[in-house]
């Protein structure tokens, strides 16, 4: 594909990449702090950084627990521990419906490219504690790359997503891997092949090695179904914390108030409910329950 | 202990040898964490039914259904208050899809194009703030649908009883309040008795005192 972008700037000698003193403009940098329940845009943010720049700000923000709450607009500080985790991948792949379907339950099945990152908290409660990952579903699609591999900076985990019924995402595992790695050394990383509950797959089991040549961990997932879709934060999330016993356990479910009876609102929601109960169910009747 | 921990727990503790097999890179751990004693906030409550199913809720600007989990819900009866909760977790995170209260004006409705779901309203806590939701909870097996449906309705049924045997406390305290003046003007008079009848009333009293208070506190909570 030829490489086409709009606008660029000289960044003097610092550069990413070796042989090249391109850099590129951000197009969109959206930071979205989503409840589980609604997945609504609170806060979209344009920046124009360029790779030197972010990095620069980012060594600015350093802290224990590499919390980036100056560099990012909207993002509360959180006093458990928190990573920065990058999900990579061939656009198409399934990774910003992986991340949504943590986020809300959700799961999405139409197609809209991921322009530049967005940025999602996701929190687990492990019996160490709660802790929380930062995702940044990054773009798969070459033109809306945004910063490309500006926004690996300082990621402490990642995600590498390619599609089973797609050989080419897999053929193109190597390629993330290595712009992952040059960014960010010796960082915990987990291949992910994805929609493993479609019938006529490209890619069998058998045939995924990749993850055997660059020591990755690798996981048959599907975000569909949720098959295996906590297995690559549970791993993370022992290889941050040097626990290979850590485990996720039950979120505490605080006591409901008490709720004053609103007979007018009662119908409403009365009259709602007939109207919502004719809707159909977005999912096929005969998946399986875990 | 929640009679789904040992569920969740084996799941946890024998995952498949191949599957988890560790083939990642030695890294250096980024933080140090210690293992802290888990609340799960069910402590003070028995699940009356525990099933396996699927949480859907409305969305009203897209006019449609949208899964909010699969896992395990729960019908929850505290211990003390006798209040019942409906309490559902997604399975493998064990995060909360729904946490409402079963109130006596609650009622479910079947789904109109599915006979394994049902739908209802409630003011909904698993955000940690109320929200009005319309749900929709699906079952492997119409069986499982009808039970859960059985169990709602008597829920309701119950805790509008639970709700007229608090009015009917709440009577009964203001006569007691009553027997007490009385009981109050009669210990005056028999000032002169022995040490040991005195001491023997005294702490009636005290036990009465007591049971006035932890009543006196049920209404306040309700209101």
């Amino acid at each position: 594909m030829t490489e086409v972008w709009q606008f660029w700037i000289w960044a003097g000698g610092a550069t990413q990449q070796s042989g090249s003193c391109k850099e590129r403009l951000t197009r969109s940098f959206k930071i979205r702090n989503l409840k589980p329940s609604q997945y609504k845009p609170s806060l979209r943010c344009v920046l124009s950084l360029s790779s030197a720049s972010l990095s620069i700000l980012f060594n600015l923000t350093q802290h224990r627990y590499t919390l980036h709450s100056m560099a990012l607009p909207n993002q509360q500080t959180v006093d458990y521990p928190s990573f920065k985790l990058v999900i990579v991948g061939d656009g198409g792949t399934g990774k910003t419906t992986f991340v949504k379907r943590h986020l809300t339950g959700e799961f999405e099945k139409k197609y809209e490219p991921t322009i530049g990152v967005e940025v999602h908290p996701l929190d687990f409660f492990t019996n160490c504690g709660k802790i929380r990952f930062y995702c940044w579903d990054t773009a798969g699609q070459e033109k809306f790359g945004g910063l490309r591999d500006g926004y690996y900076i300082h990621g402490q985990c990642a995600i590498i997503m390619f599609d089973v019924t797609a050989r080419l995402t897999y053929k193109n595992v190597p390629t993330w891997h290595r712009d992952l790695c040059r960014v960010c050394e010796n960082i915990p990383i987990v291949l992910c092949g994805n929609k493993v509950d479609v019938k006529n797959r490209q890619v069998k089991a058998k045939q995924v090695t990749f993850h055997r040549k660059k020591n990755l961990q690798y996981y048959e997932i599907s975000a569909k179904s949720n098959y295996n879709f906590e297995k690559p934060f549970l791993y993370l999330a022992r290889k941050l914390a040097g626990d290979p016993n850590l485990h996720f356990v039950e979120s505490p479910a605080l006591a409901p108030p008490e709720v004053q009876i609103d007979l007018a609102a009662q119908q409403q929601h009365e009259a709602e409910l007939l109207a919502a109960a004719s809707q159909p169910l977005p999912d096929d009747d005969d998946e399986s329950f875990e | 202990m929640s009679s789904a921990d040992p569920e969740h727990r084996e799941e946890e503790e024998a995952p498949a040898v191949g599957d988890d097999e560790d083939t990642g890179a030695h890294v250096a751990p980024i933080v140090k964490l210690e293992e802290v004693a888990v609340t799960t906030g069910e402590e003070d409550e028995d699940a009356i039914l525990d099933l396996k199913s699927k949480l859907y809720r409305f969305d009203k600007d897209g006019n449609q259904w949208k899964e909010r989990g699969a896992g395990t819900v729960k019908f929850l009866k505290h211990k003390a208050t006798g209040k019942v909760r409906l309490l559902m977790r997604q399975s493998k995170t064990l995060k909360i899809c729904a946490n409402h209260l079963i109130l006596p004006t609650m009622s479910v409705q079947e789904h109109a194009g599915n006979e394994k779901s049902c739908v209802w309203h409630a003011r909904d806590f698993a955000d940690g703030e109320l929200k009005d939701e319309l749900f929709c909870i699906r079952f492997p097996s119409i069986e499982n649908c009808k039970s859960f449906m059985e169990t709602f309705q008597e829920v309701a049924e119950s805790q509008k009883a639970e709700d007229e045997k608090e009015s009917a406390d709440a009577a009964g305290l203001i006569e007691k309040l009553s027997v007490e003046e009385k009981a109050d003007a009669e210990k005056k008079d028999e000032e002169k008795s022995e040490d040991k009848t005195v001491e023997k009333e005294s702490a009636s009293g005290k036990e009465s005192k007591a049971v006035e208070d932890k009543k006196a506190e049920e209404p306040a909570s309700s209101a």
